[in-house]
């Protein structure tokens, strides 16, 4: 008798964890849990790993258009420019509750996404690249431009903590809990999607487009679901940032934003649950550890990158034993 | 009226009729097979049906609904399900997985079913295993289940596309050179294996260059060249009929009947 969690396979690395898909998440946010305790302490690790927990929400979420559908985008940063301009005005000028004005931007992401989605999701491969790369562009100069909107370069300050009714998670460490709570929701989201019906609608598609309609698989739909997640995912990590930062710019959600996406998928393991989170928190922390080289830091990062990608080409969940594809 | 049944369908690529004025009727049942010379029309034909290509002229209809220029997910939906000249398998999950993605279109529940995993989905997820097991032992593969399926051999991947697709329970089954690249006794496997299939009732419609395997495994035979229909009948009557021979003539198919 076939198992259930033989649907989907292990890790081709002999010696890999034991444990089925689902504890394996557990057991990393476990660490990650653990992680917080350790940083209490430190609180000078705590706004990089704060960062890198909004990083790895995005990630997560451009994971399941690129690492899960095969998809690719350049223009995730405009659906998360979406978020944190949306949290930040209705915060702002409209006084709503930072859930609520999240869930707004995100659910317009959404919208936007599937308008934008329908006629440009036909393209593939490189065409797909171009035209998302042009979206992320326009939603820049939109940013800059609507100054009456957006406060163009000068951008958004004073933007209110995150709370949920009426409470605000007004200290480092309550942010930091939030942060962490929006990451673990994630990965859980993601984990659930991947092990579904629709998760694997979305591996056929990546796998072959043909085969996976000649199987009854609705491949545009299935990309569009993927690209709406997506940029579900990114709206609220921007929501997030624009929180914990309390201050948002046009540069903030720029190409470095998906140049930084992309380098996380693909060190933490593109297509895996938990290589976005991996990804994030590595790229994040790199510059801090190296910080002591000074002159040489930009030298040793790319160095360290390139390591990375030559010595685990799946990523460096594949070290960890994580959930792979 | 059931089965299929094709109208007077053309395809015209530019200046080429690649399909060319093609008409038949197959019954919902039985093994079925589809001949003719390189280029004669057999994959374009099948991509016709499928709705891979939409005819230019002519019309398709299945179990009596007219399923011309239904996009192929639809035509799947219908229940009609192919498979590929060169395999197309998801490489990267396993042989199961592969097998479980056939299950799509009897199976529900989308994004919110993911995230929540309500007990249905649950016991879902049990009967797609269940039926996993049951298309890899169909065509011989259980023992590989676990396997990334493309650590396959060649001949493998073959079947597990076939056992992917009858696990999307189609009622026609279209089989695209099953056969090329397979042994003499890998194809004597797949001829039982297909035999096995059209006993579950499900109608299998192939395309073969394996004249030994369409003359002892096809109820009925359909031989096209330069697009057009030339000769229909059984094995026998395909073997001594004028037109077939003339279309062959020269090649090695010829012998064999």
């Amino acid at each position: 008798m076939i198992s259930l969690s033989s649907i989907w396979p292990e890790p081709r690395q002999a010696g890999a964890w034991p444990w089925p898909g689902a504890m394996r998440l557990v057991g990393l946010l476990a660490a990650v849990v653990l992680l917080i305790f350790a940083v209490a302490t430190n609180s000078y690790l705590l706004t990089p790993l704060g960062f890198a927990l909004i990083y790895a929400v995005f990630a997560a979420g451009l994971n399941v258009f690129m690492g899960f559908a095969g998809q690719v985008s350049f223009g995730q940063s405009a659906f998360a420019a979406i978020g944190g301009y949306g949290s930040a005005i209705l915060t702002g000028s409209y006084n709503w509750e930072p859930l609520a004005a999240a869930a707004a931007s995100a659910v317009l992401a959404g919208i936007l996404a599937l308008v934008i989605g329908f006629p440009t999701l036909r393209l593939r491969g490189h065409y797909l690249a171009m035209a998302t790369l042009a979206i992320g562009l326009m939603s820049y100069e939109l940013s800059v431009q609507w100054e009456s909107l957006t406060q163009g370069y000068l951008g958004i300050s004073g933007i209110p903590p995150f709370g949920i009714f009426g409470f605000e998670a007004a200290t480092d460490r309550e942010q930091f809990l939030v942060l962490v709570a929006a990451a673990a929701l994630s990965l859980f989201a993601t984990h659930r999607l991947r092990h579904s019906r629709f998760g694997r609608s979305l591996t056929a598609v990546a796998g072959s487009e043909d085969a996976a309609a000649a199987l009854g698989i609705n491949v545009m739909r299935a990309k569009l679901a993927a690209f709406i997640l997506a940029a579900i995912f990114a709206s609220a990590s921007g929501s997030l940032l624009a929180h914990f930062i309390g201050y948002i710019s046009p540069e903030m959600f720029g190409l470095h934003l998906v140049v930084l996406g992309f380098t996380m998928l693909y060190v933490g393991g593109i297509g895996t649950v938990s290589g976005p989170l991996i990804g994030a928190v590595v790229i994040s922390l790199l510059p801090e550890a190296i910080r002591g080289l000074k002159d040489y830091q930009d030298l040793i990062y790319g160095v360290v990158l390139i390591l990375i990608l030559i010595y685990a080409p799946k990523g460096l969940s594949s070290f960890a034993g994580a959930t792979r594809r | 009226m059931s089965g299929l049944q094709l109208q007077s369908v053309s395809k015209q690529f530019g200046g080429l009729r690649a399909v060319d004025d093609v008409s038949f009727s197959l019954p919902a049942a039985g093994i079925h097979a589809l001949i003719g010379p390189n280029g004669a029309g057999k994959t374009t034909l099948f991509n016709l049906i499928s709705g891979r290509l939409t005819p230019t002229a002519g019309r398709v209809h299945f179990d009596g609904d007219d399923i011309t220029g239904l996009p192929p997910h639809r035509v799947a939906a219908r229940g009609i399900v192919r498979t590929f000249q060169l395999v197309r398998l998801f490489e990267d999950i396993s042989v199961a997985g592969n097998v479980a993605v056939g299950c799509h279109l009897h199976s529900r529940g989308g994004i919110g079913a993911a995230l929540l995993r309500p007990r249905w989905v649950r016991r879902q997820e049990r009967d797609i295993a269940e039926q996993c097991r049951d298309s890899l032992e169909l065509v011989g593969l259980a023992a590989a289940a676990e396997r990334p399926a493309g650590q396959l051999t060649y001949g493998h991947q073959r079947l597990l596309e076939i056992a992917r697709a009858v696990a999307a329970r189609p009622r026609l089954l279209l089989l695209d050179e099953p056969a090329a690249g397979l042994n003499a006794s890998e194809t004597a496997v797949l001829a039982d294996i297909i035999h096995a299939i059209a006993a579950r009732g499900i109608g299998v419609l192939l395309i073969e260059h394996d004249m030994e395997l369409v003359m002892r495994i096809a109820a009925d035979i359909i031989v096209l060249d330069f697009g057009r229909k030339i000769a229909e009948g059984s094995p026998a009557d395909i073997a001594k009929d004028p037109a077939v021979l003339a279309a062959y003539l020269g090649t090695a198919e010829t012998e064999v009947a």
